[in-house]
């Protein structure tokens, strides 16, 4: 995951109404900030459809001088792409400095209102490092940072940007000044990817004067989108097969039992016979009955 | 470690008990962070394993009551001699988390009484960061008995 820069564009204006800032590139779905400081001015610099992400003033910003230091973002539509071109509405015929970011994601885009957090500060007479107090907690892990100031004198170089707790590596994007009116300003930010999600407690720039600053910072998120897939759970259903003491799972023989028809025995004496009128025709009598 | 999903010990007795009805009981899926470590005897109930739920985030409200409400309907497989409980995807939007697990549960009064049936483990935290987060059920169902 990853937000990337996909065009910087700076502009200076003075005695004017509006503050024009332009992007390159711009797709559906990119996030464009802007960080406008204006001179003799407390109203925050606006457009319509954009979100005022923060905004901070002072009446004695250059001397007695107002000062305001504003961000603003918004989620790029068609519209948008087909115009590629901001016209911000300033306190009125102010001196200003400006910057417009077209950011890109590589997830699933942006989110104003929930993934961008920001706080912002005012320091008077800042010597060699102004400290602004405050942070931000970013949302999650890998945001990206961006730190911005607008100061009184327009040689005030910027350098070490810095934040007390898990300092990202920082990139400056711009640091230049402007000088429409005596002493002028100058606006300098710094970008950087943070990989903790903690608070980053304050945050810092080193100065060459000691001159009145604003800072601002910001951490955004990109939208993560996460597609599970799910697994099968299986049970298996076992049925034991019982134990059985003694002839388990026994096929029977078969038990044939004969039935005998047994012959008797028959026992049987000789007959006796007789010739009992000792006849020469004898008539034979069986004399026993056997 | 691959995904998978372990059934815990209660929940199987209570298969036999017949207390619940995974098409008609509250189904719900509680979403808990990597620091759950899933122990198949001793998580019975929701409250065993609360403390590692992750925060209420976008559409997904941590707590009895919350969580995601799930659609199970159960089938026959008799291509492969299974029942199934089968689970329509869900989506939980706008979220901010990490859930490294998912515990299927049944909601009942409240964690205390709330059994649990199965955790999945997702194979390492799934952050989202103010989007959807979506589960897809695997093509055989959630659960099988075979």
């Amino acid at each position: 995951m990853s937000i990337a820069i996909g065009s910087t564009d700076t502009n200076e204006t003075d005695g004017t109404t509006t503050h024009t800032l332009t992007t390159t590139g711009l797709e559906v779905g990119d996030l464009m900030i802007a960080f406008i400081g204006q001179l003799n001015s407390l109203t925050a610099a606006s457009r319509s459809g954009w979100t005022e992400v923060d905004t901070l003033s002072d009446t004695d910003f250059l001397g007695t001088n107002d000062g305001v230091h504003t961000c603003l973002a918004k989620i790029a539509d068609s519209g948008d792409v087909s115009s590629g071109s901001f016209d911000f509405t300033l306190g009125g015929n102010q001196e200003a400095m400006g910057l417009l970011f077209r950011l890109t994601s590589s997830e699933s885009g942006f989110n104003i209102s929930s993934l961008i957090v920001h706080d912002s500060d005012f320091v008077a007479a800042a010597s060699s490092t102004a400290t602004f107090s405050g942070g931000v907690t970013p949302v999650a892990v890998n945001a990206f940072m961006i730190l911005a100031v607008f100061t009184h004198d327009d040689s005030n170089a910027i350098s070490g940007y810095d934040i007390v707790t898990s300092d990202p590596t920082w990139t400056e994007r711009t640091d230049r000044g402007y000088v429409p009116v005596s002493s002028g300003f100058r606006q300098a930010i710094a970008t950087g990817v943070r990989s903790a999600a903690t608070a980053t407690g304050n945050y810092a720039v080193t100065t060459t004067q000691d001159k009145n600053i604003f800072g601002i910072l910001v951490a955004i998120n990109e939208v993560v989108d996460v597609a599970v897939s799910g697994s099968v759970g299986t049970l298996n259903a076992v049925g034991n097969v019982g134990g059985v003491t003694a002839g388990a799972n026994i096929t029977g023989s078969v038990g044939t039992l004969n039935l005998t028809g047994n012959v008797g025995t028959n026992t049987q004496e000789d007959s006796k016979w007789s010739n009992t009128d000792k006849s020469s025709a004898p008539s034979w009598t069986n004399t026993d009955k056997t | 470690m691959a995904a998978e999903i372990l059934f815990v010990n209660p929940y199987k007795k209570k298969l036999f008990d017949g207390t619940i009805d995974l098409a008609n009981d509250t189904i719900k899926a509680m979403l808990l962070t990597a620091s759950h470590s899933t122990d198949i005897d001793a998580h019975e109930f929701a409250d065993d394993i609360s403390a590692n739920e992750v925060s209420t985030s976008g559409s997904y409200t941590a707590g009895f009551g919350g969580r995601v409400s799930l659609t199970i309907t159960n089938s026959q497989d008799d291509t492969d001699d299974e029942g199934v409980a089968d689970l329509t995807d869900f989506n939980i939007t706008n979220f901010t988390g990490s859930p490294a697990f998912i515990a299927y549960i049944k909601e009942v009064t409240d964690d205390t009484d709330s059994p649990i049936l199965a955790i999945e483990d997702l194979n390492g935290a799934q952050t989202s960061t103010a989007g959807t987060w979506s589960y897809t059920t695997n093509t055989e169902g959630l659960f099988n008995i075979a």
